[in-house]
């Protein structure tokens, strides 16, 4: 084994508990972006997928004549884009009851575009059958078997089928009728008479991808070149921008895109604050052996190498275990979504894009830290590093300013102000994580309140019960990570109070109090937030109200995140008691 | 009965090397008001005797006697609390929080202690009245350990150990520290023991307790000890 790689294994071993938490803030990391990041691309690729296995029609141009579209027009239409890829039809709606019930009429077993899947039955054989439409939130449907009138014909129902331009659940807007939707879709095998429903797919299938600009541009070409010589009066053309299935679940990809970016920026600034005061404390400990390395004649990048590796080796494994956590992440958001629209299966491709972007976006930026926090380190004189890091400066902040406050205080509290706002980045990685936590936890509560007050989707009840799992663990691993370096930072003042009579709970209080007033100040601080963020999150998911959130979940939330801070500090109780007195003897390390 | 009393004292540590004796048979007695040395090289024991009279850790066998009170059966919450009242501890590297003034770290040790004395008054004392809110990287050395000295004598303990308290300081720094701890014991009529291996710190002491691989070599009595500003190192 290479030297260097051995020097690594024992840092490893000497610092595991710092090892494991680096490993475990890459997977929470690298899981939730490249697992979020993932939904997108899923969505992208399954809805391509279903473009083209169904066969979807790229243009519907529907006639206001009653007699439909002439010969010319529909010779036209052939000449312009094949006849393979026209597609006649014929359709009306009927209103009955307040209940709309669009009837569709053309060669269905033929068709080879915008192909009906069967759910159920079978497609008509004679002419008084027919299949209708699956049920969804708002369309009734029927069972096999039932008998429908239409225009005083009665019709057998043989099948039930999807209309892939129909992939919403929710509300299937009425074309006649303003602002109704439909209640039925009832789709009768014939050989029309009259054509007023066009279907019309792009020689190219390949264009699609996703509702790309270079298909926009195409499409909207062809609208107005079709537009014109048809005329506006007699014709109305939509293209699949104005297909509320489809085009809907692009956006509400794109949106997820976009939820992704904040969180790839949340998730990166954490873990960079994390790596940062681990490498930090742990180049400070190695002062020391540094300064001897340093008079041997090491050069500097060569001692910076191993904590390079550490840090490196860490991410790595963290990186790979997150793998698992993405992909079961990207399957349950992805499932989740699943409820909103008829979509095929999570495609089974496996897309390494996000992952490999959010573990290389993770590891370079990592190391980069570590190699900038090595070398500014590093480069000092041996005499330097031989003489104890001078501890931080007291100093006064602000509040003692406030003297009728401040000089009501115990010092106790003195001292954990001082402390709380002299040692910015603590202060900063444990505001910015606690109000990160309580942001998603309260999304994630939200989220819950609205699903039980709407009687519905299982699906959002997955997504806010992962987000306040992440959030917990990442409120854990921060808390626990910093209180760790805090108090190995802080052993011979901990071993002082020992020596000088305080009972185990007044030490471990002095050190988890100023954990407690950050974590209040972050929890505080988060309720505002995460009032924004689900306003923003409703939003872009189009479910859910402010109002339909229970009061108390505001004060819930900030309260589970101190919670979690809370038992992260506890299981920091044993080690902080177990400090030996004698450390307080000992020359300063 | 003698104001601290040790009465064949062991101390055993057991290492995965096996187990050694730190300390053996160690018996003495000290009077109230004493200012005591005890002398050793690195290694015989004295930080391990130190411990065991600060309450920082139990003996193997052996009795400790401190004013009446036996201090060997304690358990680990009575040791706290007897070091939390019964004695003062000045540290060789001062030992004092970063971010609490002058008086704050006294009063570090005043709040937890009862029959604590003023503070301010304590500080005053030791001729720091004009640094009650200087920050300790603001002050010199031997300030510091004035401090240090301060917040271990304001809890008016029974007893006052000191670890190598010069060892920080400079000559002449090192020298003011000691006629300090030494007018305590008479001033304040306190107990105070001091650890070092300074064995020019011999003619000061009114008894010196000489200790070598974990057993008491000598007890000396100094009938006329020498005040420290004639002694030379």
């Amino acid at each position: 084994m290479k030297a260097s790689l051995k020097v690594s294994f024992r840092l490893f071993k000497k610092y595991i508990t710092r090892l494991l938490t680096i490993i475990a803030i890459v997977i929470v990391s690298v899981g939730f972006m490249s697992g979020l990041g993932e939904v997108k691309n899923k969505i992208d690729i399954a809805q391509n997928n279903f473009y083209i296995s169904e066969n979807i029609s790229d243009l519907y141009l529907k006639s206001k004549r009653q007699y439909g579209f002439s010969l010319n027009e529909i010779r036209y239409l052939n000449n312009k884009f094949g006849e393979n890829n026209v597609l006649k039809s014929f359709s009306y709606e009927l209103k009955n009851n307040n209940e709309i019930t669009r009837v569709y009429s053309f060669n269905i077993v033929d068709a080879k575009i915008n192909k009906l899947k069967l759910l159920e039955g079978e497609f008509p054989k004679t002419e008084n059958e027919v299949v209708v439409e699956r049920k969804t939130n708002t369309i009734k449907s029927y069972n096999i078997g039932d008998v429908i009138n239409i225009n005083n014909i009665n019709y057998f129902v043989c099948g039930i089928v999807i209309n892939p331009l129909i992939l919403i659940e929710a509300e299937e807007p009425s074309l006649q009728f303003e602002n109704e939707h439909l209640s039925n879709v009832v789709y009768l095998n014939s050989t029309q008479f009259i054509t007023n429903d066009v279907y019309i797919t792009l020689e190219n299938r390949e264009l699609f991808k996703s509702f790309n600009k270079k298909y926009k541009a195409e499409v909207e070409k062809l609208k107005q070149e079709t537009q014109q010589v048809i005329g506006e009066d007699n014709v109305v053309i939509l293209s699949l921008y104005e297909n509320v299935g489809l085009y809907s679940m692009h956006s509400y990809a794109e949106k997820v895109g976009l939820i992704t970016i904040i969180f790839v920026i949340f998730f990166l600034l954490v873990t960079l604050l994390v790596v940062y005061s681990t490498m930090s404390r742990l180049l400070d400990e190695e002062r020391s052996q540094i300064a001897c390395l340093k008079t041997m004649g090491f050069s500097d990048y060569g001692i910076v190498n191993k904590y390079v590796m550490f840090v490196l080796i860490a991410t790595i494994i963290g990186g790979l275990l997150a793998f698992g956590v993405g992909y079961g992440l990207t399957s349950i958001i992805y499932s989740a979504f699943n409820m909103q629209y008829i979509m095929p299966p999570l495609p089974k491709t496996i897309n390494f894009t996000y992952y490999a972007l959010t573990f290389g976006i993770i590891t370079l930026s990592t190391v980069l830290l570590t190699v900038a926090t090595g070398i500014s380190m590093v480069k000092n004189k041996p005499i330097t590093l031989l003489t104890p890091k001078a501890p931080k400066s007291g100093k006064k902040v602000f509040i003692e300013k406030i003297s009728f406050i401040w000089n009501k205080l115990s010092f106790k509290y003195k001292s954990t102000l001082r402390n709380v706002f002299l040692f910015k980045s603590r202060f900063f990685m444990t505001v910015i994580s606690i109000i990160g936590s309580t942001v998603l936890v309260l999304a994630g509560m939200g989220l819950l309140d609205c699903a039980i007050k709407l009687g519905d989707s299982d699906s959002i009840v997955t997504i806010s019960c992962a987000l306040i799992v992440f959030s917990a663990v990442l409120c854990l691993l921060v808390i626990y990570n910093i209180t760790n370096i805090n108090v190995s930072e802080r052993n011979r003042e901990i071993a002082t109070l020992m020596v000088l009579g305080y009972t185990n709970k007044e030490v471990t209080n002095y050190i988890f109090r100023e954990i407690y007033i950050m974590s209040f100040i972050g929890a505080i601080l988060g309720v505002p937030l995460g009032l924004g963020f689900i306003y923003f999150v409703f939003d872009l998911i189009s479910f859910g109200a402010i109002q339909d959130i229970n009061w108390y979940t505001w004060v819930l939330a900030p309260l589970v995140t101190m919670f979690f801070s809370f038992l992260s500090t506890m299981f920091l109780y044993k080690k902080i008691v177990k400090t030996d007195m004698n450390s307080s003897l000992k020359i300063l390390e | 009965m003698a104001y601290l009393e040790l009465e064949n004292v062991c101390k055993e540590y057991n290492t995965a090397a096996g187990s050694f004796l730190a300390l053996s048979d160690v018996s003495f007695e000290l009077n109230n008001g004493e200012f005591v040395v005890i002398l050793g090289p690195s290694g015989a024991g004295k930080t391990t005797l130190l411990n065991l009279l600060g309450g920082m850790d139990t003996l193997t066998s052996g009795v400790i006697t401190l004013n009446g009170q036996v201090v060997s059966n304690l358990n680990k919450k009575q040791l706290t609390k007897y070091r939390r009242t019964e004695i003062g501890f000045v540290f060789q590297f001062y030992n004092l929080m970063p971010n609490l003034t002058a008086l704050e770290n006294v009063e570090l040790a005043t709040e937890i202690c009862p029959k604590a004395l003023k503070p301010k008054k304590v500080l005053e004392d030791v001729e720091l009245g004009g640094r009650l809110s200087h920050f300790p990287a603001q002050l010199s050395g031997g300030e510091q350990q004035r401090v240090s000295i301060a917040r271990a004598i304001a809890k008016n303990p029974k007893l006052l150990l000191c670890d190598e308290p010069t060892g920080a300081l400079d000559y002449v720094t090192g020298k003011n520290i000691l006629a300090l701890l030494y007018s305590i014991s008479k001033k304040n009529k306190k107990l105070v023991v001091v650890v070092t291996h300074n064995q020019a710190l011999k003619e000061m002491a009114d008894k010196v307790i000489s200790i070598k691989n974990g057993k008491i070599e000598s007890v000396e009595i100094n009938e006329n000890p020498k005040p420290i500003s004639e002694i030379e190192w």
